[in-house]
């Protein structure tokens, strides 16, 4: 099992440019063992949301990869689209719940690679 | 004033890296500081990218007080290479990254150990990737374990001071990677890049290319590579006062042909330099140069400091022959600053 910590909204940054090489919705910030002891702020910043789920570790990998191609400047190549997940209000809106328990299946069907940049 | 988060895990604001630096707004006002704690080693490392920055808006990342293998009782006598329990120690090997990455301006790396384990399609372990001459690294160690090519440290155009730079896993690396297409100038100023001998030669110290904008080294020591210093690329004008066990380094005053076993207290496992030393006392006192090495230890006294990351000081109360208290030995016999 693993925790992942994942932005649920864009960070802003009016410079486009650069706002492209910050976290955004959908990707993971960090990857944690499970139980791992989330700070306070990390339990409860409405940026956040921490999933808890089984993983393969080539899914963890790719998640957390940037592009291997050096000219993509996004620090992700993957993102979970969470219009995929069953129950999208889970990582939307208030905070229910700390951590969101969710199977292997949930979460890579959800899993998706990200449009080319231009 | 500069806002201050603890990252660490019990108690701390942040647990992870990462998750500091996605916290720190995009425009970073009046400075972010993120102080890591040694609760743990940190287990996964960070990219610093798509701020805002200046002067005034700066990102840092650092050791809490007493936190850092600089802050350590035994600072002075411990080896001289990563070693969590000395301090806040960062492992890792990000798929496809380095595991310190910045790509912003006005970003500091102060006080770490920096550690590589193992391969991806990027190896390096900290990397500064383009266009940040106001950024900084100064005071870490860093070191790669994985038996693959890489740049242990590569830098564009930002300075590295009292950095070193150990290859203890082997393959064609570099230890310091110095290339800017246009700019600033990288500067390596007192650094240190080692190859365990364990190893065997191999790799390069100190890489720099007649391709790019010319780099500079000084008061750097690179010891236990194939090629210490690359032969083109570098700012020989301002470069120099560097040392190498093999051809001499850019610029002039350089120590070279030392016997790398003479140098180090080991050349597999503590990479203090020890009495005897060939560079000791023989750097530059240019004032721009880091008044303190690695450990904090204040350079020259007044005269010249050694050359590399570490400066090398008699134990108190004299040397391992009670003749010297406070002072330096130097090759070939002359002293400084002692009290006989």
């Amino acid at each position: 099992m693993a925790e992942l910590l994942i932005r649920v909204v864009d960070k802003v940054q009016p410079d486009p440019v650069k706002a492209e090489r910050l976290l955004r919705a959908g990707d993971v910030v960090s990857v944690c063992p499970d139980g791992w002891p989330w700070t306070v702020i990390e339990r409860t910043n409405s940026e956040w949301r921490i999933i808890r789920v089984n993983l393969l570790a080539t899914t963890v990998e790719a998640l957390i990869a940037r592009s291997s191609n050096p000219l993509v400047r996004r620090r992700r190549e993957w993102k979970l689209d969470f219009s995929l997940l069953p129950n999208p209000s889970l990582v939307s809106g208030a905070r229910t719940q700390e951590i969101v328990p969710l199977t292997r299946q949930q979460v890579v069907a959800a899993v998706v690679k990200k449009a080319a940049e231009v | 004033m500069a806002t201050t988060n603890t990252i660490g895990t019990t108690g701390r604001d942040y647990s992870t890296l990462q998750s500091w630096e996605d916290a720190v707004p995009a425009t970073p006002t009046g400075g972010y500081i993120g102080e890591c704690y040694n609760d743990s080693e940190f287990t996964a490392g960070v990219v610093v990218d798509g701020h805002t920055t200046s002067a005034a808006n700066f990102i840092r990342l650092t050791c809490a007080s007493g936190q850092s293998f600089q802050d350590h009782a035994n600072v002075r006598t411990n080896p001289l290479i990563y070693d969590q329990t000395k301090g806040v120690g960062v492992v890792a090997s990000p798929f496809g990254d380095a595991v310190v990455r910045v790509s912003d301006d006005y970003v500091e790396i102060l006080r770490l150990q920096i550690k590589r384990t193992a391969i991806s399609y990027v190896n390096a372990v900290l990397e500064f990737d383009g266009g940040e001459s106001n950024s900084l690294a100064k005071d870490c160690i860093v070191q790669k374990t994985h038996n693959a090519d890489a740049d242990i440290v590569r830098s564009r155009e930002t300075p590295c001071r009292n950095v070193i730079a150990i290859d203890t896993g082997g393959g064609t690396s570099v230890g310091f990677s110095a290339y800017k297409a246009a700019g600033a100038s990288p500067k390596l100023l007192n650094c240190t890049a080692v190859r365990s001998s364990a190893l065997g030669a191999g790799g390069t110290g100190f890489s720099a290319s007649a391709s790019y904008a010319p780099s500079i080294a000084v008061n750097c020591a690179s010891f236990g590579w194939s090629t210490d210093y690359t032969a083109t690329g570098w700012d020989t004008t301002n470069s120099g006062y560097n040392a190498s066990d093999g051809t001499a380094g850019p610029g002039g005053n350089s120590q070279d042909s030392l016997t790398y076993a003479d140098q180090f207290e080991s050349t597999t496992a503590d990479f203090r330099t020890k009495s005897g030393c060939g560079f000791i006392g023989t750097g530059n006192t240019d004032a721009t140069l880091a008044p303190n090495d690695i450990s904090g230890t204040a350079r020259g006294a007044g005269t010249a400091g050694d050359i590399g990351a570490w400066e090398f000081q008699a134990a108190a109360g004299g040397d391992p022959e009670g003749r010297l208290v406070g002072g330096k030995l130097l090759r070939g016999g002359l002293l400084r600053g002692g009290v006989l």
